[in-house]
């Protein structure tokens, strides 16, 4: 197209050209506007699914929205080099949000795992570790007030014990909230909807193979507490909008816990849903639908779609198909900042 | 004569600016990064069979085994450590090649130890997925 258009400046294009191209660039605009512009301003109340997915290649991994009301996806951040994004946590399009990139280095000589907070209104980056220059970065979830976040993070002497982190994006507190064995990790921290209380999971080896454990620490490290033993096999969870429920996948299925009275519901066994896995991601429970949303994939194509189900076991529903990768992270945000 | 020529400027240089224009809206950037070698290493959890998980901290090492041309990329070899999701990225590895790729789970899993995978890479690169049994 460039080398098209090189060819028809060197002609001196006519003025009739002109219109043509004028009249193809209006309908580009317009195509634009009712793609990206207009579904933002219509969408208040039904808000939209953001997703991000691992890519086959460097720098592949995207973002990316699919709006609740007409079902159609978008891409929100297209990942090319030097910068991919394989998680994103935000509770609108327009507000802060916390980003897990894959990315080139300064030196242009390796691909490193970065963590930044990332304002969609004024397209600025703000890197979230800027206390731990050598750690590895992992991922993370944004607080329910949209300024504090937890991560994981590891050291480079135990470069697979991610251990969980809470800071402040305004003031730049911080703090370190667990702290890991050789051989474990810590994965998916989520705050409670007071801020009072991080759920996480938590990984570690055994001669058999990889083991589990549903962790909660308050936001000040305190009160490490087992939320579901090792024996019932969590991959992932998260806490309903009211944070006296947990929505998390165990060797029975998709189950919700009442915190208070420890009651355990199984609202999606195995055996309803043959035939598909889990890849252990995060799950996100919207307080729009309050609806349980999450992905699956479908064993004999890896081909991934976005699910909901109700925290009473209703209304199981695919939101979207057809995905050809990993889908590494879901959740659903409000279109705009309230 | 003098306006002819001024109104046959003013044509063309409204013509450069409707195609500069256009150009933008096209999009006439490089097309997307699609190349490189990424490794992938997973496992699966024992209590849970219907779930896989990403492994971080497994150290992978490539080698080149057999070079065709075109390619792209230039490294021969390397060598990293899976980061977060368990991913490893090699973007500038030489494409449209064989490779052998070595995974070494014994830092995180012992009992996986190291596994060798022979891959064809093609022009436009390739994912290496390692995935632990046990």
């Amino acid at each position: 197209m460039c080398l098209l258009a090189g060819q028809l400046l060197s002609l001196r294009a006519s003025y009739k050209l002109g219109l043509w191209l004028a009249l193809l660039g209006a309908s580009a605009v317009i195509l634009w506007y009712r793609s990206f512009v207009r579904p933002i301003s219509r969408n208040q109340s039904k808000g939209a699914i953001l997703y991000t997915t691992v890519g086959e290649h460097p720098f592949e991994d995207s973002a990316f929205v699919l709006d609740l009301e007409t079902f159609k996806k978008s891409t929100f951040l297209g990942g090319k080099s030097p910068r991919s994004y394989v998680s994103v946590s935000g509770k609108s399009l327009t507000g802060p949000m916390l980003v897990a990139t894959r990315e080139l280095n300064e030196s242009g000589d390796k691909v490193t795992s970065r963590l930044y907070l990332f304002d969609p209104t004024g397209q600025t980056w703000h890197a979230v570790n800027t206390f731990k220059s050598d750690a590895l970065e992992g991922e993370g979830a944004l607080g329910p007030d949209g300024r504090t976040i937890v991560f994981t993070l590891a050291d480079p002497a135990n470069p697979a014990g991610y251990e969980v982190w809470w800071a402040d994006t305004l003031t730049g507190a911080h703090r370190k909230l667990t702290t890991v064995e050789l051989g474990s990790w810590d994965a998916f921290p989520q705050l409670r909807s007071d801020g009072q209380e991080v759920l996480f999971v938590r990984f570690y080896r055994t001669r058999g193979g990889i083991s589990s454990k549903l962790l909660s620490i308050s936001s000040i490290g305190e009160r490490e507490a087992v939320v579901l033993e090792e024996n019932e096999g969590t991959a992932s969870a998260c806490y309903a909008p009211d944070g006296k429920h947990i929505a998390v996948w165990t060797k029975n299925g998709l189950e919700v816990l009442t915190e208070s009275d420890g009651a355990r519901k199984v609202v999606l066994p195995w055996n309803s849903i043959l035939g598909f896995k889990i890849t252990a991601s995060r799950i996100f429970w919207s307080g729009i639908h309050d609806r349980i949303v999450f992905p699956l994939v479908k064993s004999s194509n890896k081909q991934y779609g976005i699910w909901w189900i109700s925290p009473e076991g209703q209304d199981f529903t695919r939101l979207y198909n057809g995905i050809n990768a990993q889908i590494s992270s879901v959740s659903v945000v409000g279109m705009q900042d309230q | 004569m003098r306006y002819q020529a001024y109104s046959q400027w003013k044509r063309s240089a409204l013509s450069i600016v409707l195609l500069i224009a256009f150009g933008i809206i096209l999009g006439c950037s490089p097309p997307a990064f699609k190349s490189g070698i990424r490794v992938h290493t997973t496992e699966a959890l024992t209590t849970s069979p219907g779930a896989s998980l990403d492994v971080s901290g497994v150290t992978d090492v490539g080698q080149l085994l057999l070079a065709r041309d075109p390619h792209n990329g230039s490294e021969q070899a390397f060598e990293g450590l899976t980061g977060v999701f368990g991913l490893d990225d090699h973007p500038n590895a030489q494409t449209n090649a064989s490779w052998q790729v070595s995974v070494d789970y014994s830092r995180v899993i012992f009992e996986c130890g190291t596994g060798h995978i022979v891959e064809d890479v093609p022009i436009g690169g390739a994912i290496v997925v390692a995935t632990c049994f046990l």
